[in-house]
């Protein structure tokens, strides 16, 4: 808003930030606010959000891999190309590659977690897009 | 920017700057709420909590829930959050303002409520000039036998910024900071007395 528009009070406001620059001790005694306690618990509440915020990053992510994890493992079984299917087996287990291929659709969110359960899924979405040896 | 992306950049921000921006936003908003809507809505009672702390957690909150996006290309980090805290405080005055409205319900409810929001806006301006009425009155007060105060605010009144003020009183701006300042301080004692 140009300073034109501006009422007496917006304009007041604006010297008065202006004035408070470098005197942020004396603004927080008019306020009769204690500086140190309130700048503290305003510093615990920001460091609250950022551990709730890098839990939900965390878990977007995890869930992204998944999905792509899923895919990946759904185009190579429905190829039917034996040499990569071979290698599903070496990665999961040979126990595990015929449940996949019988139920990959079927299996929920939580199943495919069960599965990856102790596999880091990087590895596995990386091990799944190494050319082929032949 | 996605909301991950937008986590990301806020969690990448050090405490030291948040320390800075949370004083500078402290400021801002306590500002607001003393010298423009010191009523109703933003009470501690209405609020639950001290009102300053209520929009600066809330406005934080609300960029790192991603319920507000950070619209980087346009704001700083302090600017989105002077912006979201704002529109929180503009939502609450809303809020007490059209609780005070009461609907009628009949077949012309439309017309009605049509003049019922027509009276809202009259409402809100009758409002203002009622706030900048009792600014005038706060100013006055506060300078009334101190010569150098009365003199700023005959030059605060004519004039539009800091420039002004200092090429009109033929003073530098240290000088203009030390006597807002204690405009400023006569001002919130002003408004405390009057609260009690």
């Amino acid at each position: 808003m140009k300073n034109e528009e501006k009422s007496l009070v917006d304009r007041f406001i604006d010297l008065s930030l202006e004035a408070f620059e470098g005197h942020e001790d004396e603004f927080f005694e008019i306020e009769n606010i204690d500086k140190n306690t309130y700048l503290t618990e305003r510093l615990n509440h920001i460091k609250r959000m950022r551990l709730k915020s890098i839990s939900t990053v965390k878990k977007n992510q995890h869930e992204k891999q998944l999905h792509m994890a899923k895919e990946q493992i759904k185009q190579i079984l429905e190829s039917g190309d034996k040499v990569k299917i071979g290698k599903l087996s070496q990665l999961f287990g040979s126990n595990y590659a015929p449940a996949l291929y019988r139920n990959l659709d079927k299996l929920d969110k939580h199943d495919i977690e069960e599965i990856f359960h102790d596999k880091n899924i990087l590895d596995i979405i990386e091990g799944l897009e190494k050319p082929d040896k032949e | 920017m996605d909301k991950n992306e937008q986590s990301i950049r806020l969690n990448d921000v050090k405490d030291e700057e948040w320390l800075k921006i949370v004083t500078e936003l402290t400021k801002w908003v306590g500002m607001k709420l003393r010298f423009k809507t010191q009523y109703g809505a933003h009470s501690d009672y209405n609020l639950g909590g001290n009102p300053t702390a209520y929009y600066v957690d809330g406005a934080v909150e609300k960029l790192f829930t991603g319920e507000w996006e950070w619209k980087q290309e346009k704001y700083t980090l302090l600017e989105q959050l002077q912006v979201i805290a704002g529109s929180m405080m503009s939502e609450n005055v809303r809020k007490a303002s059209s609780a005070k409205i009461k609907m009628v319900p009949t077949e012309t409810e439309e017309l009605i409520n049509l003049a019922d929001r027509e009276d809202y806006w009259e409402e809100e301006e009758e409002e203002k000039e009622e706030k900048n009425r009792l600014f005038d009155e706060a100013l006055a007060a506060c300078s009334e036998g101190d010569e150098e105060l009365s003199l700023y605010v005959m030059a605060l009144q004519a004039s539009q910024n800091m420039d002004e003020i200092c090429t009109l009183l033929a003073w530098d701006k240290r000088k203009v900071y030390v006597v807002q300042r204690k405009l400023h301080r006569k001002i919130c004692n002003y408004f405390n007395n009057k609260k009690e």
